[in-house]
């Protein structure tokens, strides 16, 4: 994508496709498997192509939007950057510190203490546990949680376990920031907050992907907009050109739908009105 | 203790007609049988109940099953091992066989973690393994002579029963606990080359599985 760029890219997708599972009709019981088997019902679970033959290439530096309807892929893509899934085919190239920011409040050990995860989510990221109790005053400060230090995890509200799983996953020096949905955690305040560190990320010169259907959360922070349909990058480049397509590409399909509608009960009238 | 005062007294004359070669020998049956079901059960669901964390973070996922293990074997040097040596010092009174008793540990754990990578694996794909498991370990529980000398059973019998892998830990086990002599090489041997084998195997089994774990998480 973006061939215009001629830095060396920090990140780069050549041809990854990624065959999944599907979940439907497919049995988590090796008791029915078996029997399946036996009886000559056995079928080979559903496969789906979630990502199809994606090339992506982020140099140094670039602030890079991903946008698309539901299912696209977008998430996925962060997650075969981020070292999550590995893709069936093609290769992923990455260099540098990356900080994954994906599913926030997830992952947490509910009946462990709030600094106890703090500690442990800061070993699982790579760095060692006298790193992880460096840091952890300041992530309990910011996180606005240092009265409940000793409480365990599941014993705090869901806002609190956003802006716990917020600072835990930015208090870091990455040379890469992976973004997906998360600029709208915790109350007002410590949206703020959090928005303002992103920026402060941003404005370091970090590279960063964000994965958004706010268009003016992209408009905001990113430099360049992939646009990502079925797997597929359906369009690459400039901020507002490619967020425009985007837009009526779908203000196509909904009128689409729109004159499906009214011709469908056009048709029907005409049925009643026989 | 109950089991002790039920079977000692007619199991006794099995063991050299001595009440507390028996309640060592329990003793010793149980902190094998206890760690083997408990280290495998908690590798079983390790790798699924952590599938968000392996969702937004990337980890290996062979730290789950070896943590579990891991976690039970300091529980084991530190609460059962003790006692072990303070047992080997008064029953063998061979100080040299302080320095075999690793070997059977070793074994038990290395056995310990071959299952369960083997398990864990499978139960990303099925989640109704772990049902079938308490009953193959209800199985290991009553095959494995804990609470009777295996010398009860039938010739034949024995066979079958010896094919339990946990049978040359155990075994080796008592004697190098309790023996005054030099403790049979063979069981000796027979136990950490099992418990490596099956390590082995369970290790390349999750290994094979890995791809698709994400799938299913």
């Amino acid at each position: 994508m973006i061939g215009a760029i001629s830095e060396r890219p920090v990140i780069s997708l050549a041809g990854v496709s990624l065959v999944r599972r599907t979940h439907e009709e497919y049995s988590h019981d090796l008791k029915a498997s078996v029997f399946a088997f036996v009886e000559g019902r056995y079928r080979k679970a559903p496969r789906k192509t979630v990502l199809d033959g994606v090339d992506l290439a982020v140099p140094a530096g670039a602030r890079v939007g991903i946008i698309g309807p539901n299912g696209a892929g977008k998430s996925t893509i962060l997650k075969v950057i981020a070292g999550i899934l590995a893709p069936t085919a093609g290769t992923v190239w990455t260099t540098g510190r990356i900080a994954p920011l994906l599913e926030l409040g997830a992952g947490f050990e509910p009946d462990l203490s709030v600094a106890e995860n703090v500690v442990s989510y800061g070993v699982l990221l790579g760095g060692s546990r006298a790193e992880a109790l460096e840091k952890l005053e300041s992530i309990l400060a910011y996180a606005e949680l240092e009265e409940y230090r000793n409480y365990p995890v599941r014993a705090l509200s869901s806002g609190m376990l956003a802006r716990l799983g917020f600072a835990v996953a930015t208090d870091v020096d990455p040379d890469v920031v992976i973004l997906d949905e998360i600029l709208t955690v915790g109350d007002e305040l410590f949206r703020k907050k959090s928005r303002r560190r992103i920026e402060g990320f941003l404005k370091r010169g970090i590279t960063s992907l964000v994965v958004s259907h706010e268009m003016q959360t992209i408009r905001e922070t990113c430099d360049r907009v992939v646009w990502v349909e079925r797997g597929r990058v359906r369009l690459a480049g400039e901020v507002e050109s490619t967020i425009a397509a985007y837009l009526e590409s779908i203000d196509e399909v909904a009128q689409r739908m729109v004159r499906a509608r009214y011709s469908q009960r056009r048709s029907g009238a005409a049925s009643v009105a026989d | 203790m109950v089991y002790s005062a039920v079977f000692g007294t007619s199991f006794a004359r099995y063991y050299h007609g001595s009440i507390k070669e028996y309640v060592v020998n329990v003793f010793i049956g149980l902190i094998v049988l206890n760690f083997f079901v408990g280290a495998t059960e908690a590798a079983l669901t390790s790798v699924v109940a952590n599938g968000t964390l392996l969702n937004k973070l990337r980890i290996s996922f062979e730290a789950f099953p070896v943590a579990a293990v891991a976690s039970f074997g300091v529980q084991l040097a530190v609460g059962a091992t003790p006692f072990l040596l303070v047992l080997t010092l008064g029953c063998s009174g061979r100080l040299e066989h302080l320095l075999l008793l690793p070997i059977p540990l070793v074994a038990l754990a290395l056995l310990s973690g071959g299952i369960g990578f083997t398990i864990a694996g499978l139960y990303v794909h099925y989640r109704d393994i772990p049902y079938m498991y308490e009953m193959v370990a209800f199985l290991i529980w009553i095959t494995s002579p804990v609470f009777y000398p295996i010398a009860i059973a039938p010739e034949r019998i024995q066979a079958v029963l010896k094919l339990n892998p946990l049978y040359a830990i155990l075994q080796s086990l008592r004697e190098v606990v309790l023996a005054p002599v030099i403790p049979d090489p063979y069981l000796l041997l027979l136990a950490p080359v099992t418990g490596a084998g099956v390590c082995a195997a369970g290790f390349v089994i999750f290994k094979t599985m890995k791809p698709t774990f994400m799938d299913m998480l």
